[in-house]
């Protein structure tokens, strides 16, 4: 199969795209596919991007607004190359990446594996989380000494995390 | 550097693996980021320096030595010949050879694991075994990625896991695949109800693409899809009971068609071995889905003498790459045809046919 582009060089890259369950293929060269860039190489995720976002104009602008702090990029170039430019973009977009990443992921919250190094605290921000539901619960069902267990457990674990 | 390229085949290609009738190789990847350098749109050549010196800091630790020997190449000294030999072999992807200048890859020296530098991601560890291997595959991983991460800090984030470039791979990294052959669905046509079914439950379906823009071989490469609020031991086993669904099912189509359609597919593996074995010149899909018969009828019985691995080892041995490399010059595309030709002639001569 030629490539769909320049109609010389044999497709080394077929891409597909899915927009509304309609599915299209391009098939491209390498030497084309590099041509397109950024673009072609992941304007699947693009587009499914511009779906999810489904914004209105006047969203779009406040969206295009926002800036990371840190690397500068602004979400409009996020939405453009769809990748952040770094780690601290997860921060500056927030609320927006929360929303897409729900469509994207299906769920949020990591429950996977930690570093190591930094694995001793965060099972212990994971056991109070687990904790406070917990005391919750009894406070609802009225069962106050195990409460106040729970909340005893809880105070001890903060103290560990302080020091 | 040589080694990889003399060698042909990896381990993956040359051995069978558990369920290795239907499953020809377990892949996995983690996708990980060092902790205060820009991702990959926005990375400078500083922070390209320095996340090979880390991961080079990081492969003259024990902890990495004691899993094997790992050797650290840049891309950009390696000849684009021998890069599309890699390429072919799996051992890098085709984007890491697209930015060559900037990137570098790890290779443990029997080939069953890398680590690609400034690809998408800082680091993409990769491992791959052959036959239905998920675990081992991603024990490896962990393993090195556990090494890595004693002297590197990871981008990670308490409630997002390993933060990485692309939302797709947030969360745990891990993107864990299974290539299966099926030719037995595709001829009694239950491949598009499965494969649909498949995606239904959160996996992605993927051809194995030849030339052409349909999936050759009969060979589909299935993986998860979703790698945010799941732990990887759930992902490995959401993605193993599905794979063990496929294996039931393309064994039970096998045996329909020997009982029913039996003259059909003897006809049909047959007709495709003789093209095989007196071909001058052959097109790369071409010879993908002759091959795929030649190994149904190898996992039928009907074909003896040769290796089941006959199927991945051409896969590699085949490609424009390699081909180039064994006649030691540039060919033109018919060259490539009858070259392929008479590799696959050669390599089936020994072949036996069950009368
Ligand atoms: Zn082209
Ligand atoms: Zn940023």
């Amino acid at each position: 199969m030629d490539c769909q582009e320049c109609k010389k060089r044999p497709a080394a890259v077929h891409l597909t795209k899915i927009i509304n369950n309609k599915k299209s293929e391009m098939h491209l060269c390498e030497q084309c596919a590099k041509e397109k860039g950024d673009v072609s190489a992941n304007f699947s995720f693009h587009d499914l991007l511009s779906g999810l976002l489904n914004y209105d104009n006047n969203k779009t602008n406040v969206f295009e607004q926002k800036q990371c702090q840190q690397c500068g990029m602004t979400f409009q170039q996020f939405y453009k190359v769809g990748k952040l430019g770094c780690a601290d973009c997860y921060q500056y977009f927030g609320e927006q990446l929360d929303h897409i990443l729900r469509k994207v992921q299906g769920k949020l919250g990591h429950t996977g594996k930690i570093p190591k190094r930094i694995a001793g605290d965060i099972s212990v921000k994971r056991q109070i989380s687990q904790l406070r539901q917990q005391l919750q619960n009894s406070i609802y069902e009225e069962r106050f000494e195990e409460a106040a267990a729970f909340r005893d457990q809880i105070k001890a674990l903060e103290k560990q995390l302080e020091q | 550097m040589e080694k990889y390229i003399d060698k042909g085949l990896s381990d993956w290609m040359q051995q069978d693996g558990p369920e290795s009738d239907v499953v020809l190789s377990s892949r996995v990847r983690l996708a990980r980021n060092i902790k205060g350098l820009p991702f990959a749109p926005l990375m400078t050549d500083k922070a390209t320096k320095q996340l090979i010196d880390q991961a080079r800091n990081a492969m003259n630790q024990q902890y990495l030595q004691e899993l094997g020997s790992f050797e650290l190449l840049k891309l950009k000294d390696i000849s684009p010949l021998d890069r599309k030999i890699l390429v072919e072999k799996h051992l890098i992807s085709p984007k890491l050879d697209s930015e060559y200048m900037q990137t570098a890859v790890v290779l443990k020296d029997d080939e069953a694991a890398n680590v690609m530098l400034n690809e998408e991601d800082h680091m993409r560890i990769q491992c791959i075994f052959p036959g239905f291997q998920l675990r081992t595959s991603y024990d490896l991983a962990n393993q090195i990625d556990d090494s890595l991460e004693a002297t590197i800090d990871y981008a990670f984030d308490e409630k997002l896991g390993y933060l990485t470039s692309c939302l797709t791979n947030v969360g745990t990294g891990l993107r864990a695949s299974v290539m299966v052959h099926i030719p037995a669905l595709v001829i009694t046509g239950q491949v598009k109800r499965l494969l649909s079914a498949i995606q239904r439950v959160g996996l992605a379906v993927r051809g194995y693409y030849g030339e052409g823009s349909e999936a050759v071989g009969n060979l589909f490469q299935i993986s998860n899809q979703i790698t945010l609020g799941y732990s990887e031991d759930e992902i490995l086993e959401n993605l193993e009971d599905v794979i063990k669904q496929v294996i039931e099912h393309e064994r039970d189509a096998r045996k329909h068609v020997l009982a029913h359609m039996k003259i059909n597919i003897e006809d049909k593996i047959y007709r495709s071995l003789g093209i095989l074995l007196y071909a001058r010149a052959i097109s790369g899909q071409e010879a993908m889905e002759r091959i795929s018969d030649v190994r149904l009828g190898i996992d039928l019985g009907m074909l003896k003498g040769i290796s089941a691995n006959i199927l991945k080892e051409l896969m590699v041995i085949t490609g424009p790459g390699y081909l180039q490399k064994l006649a030691n010059r540039e060919l033109s595309s018919d060259e490539w045809d009858s070259k392929r030709a008479k590799i696959i002639r050669e390599r089936l001569a020994n072949i036996q046919i069950d009368k």
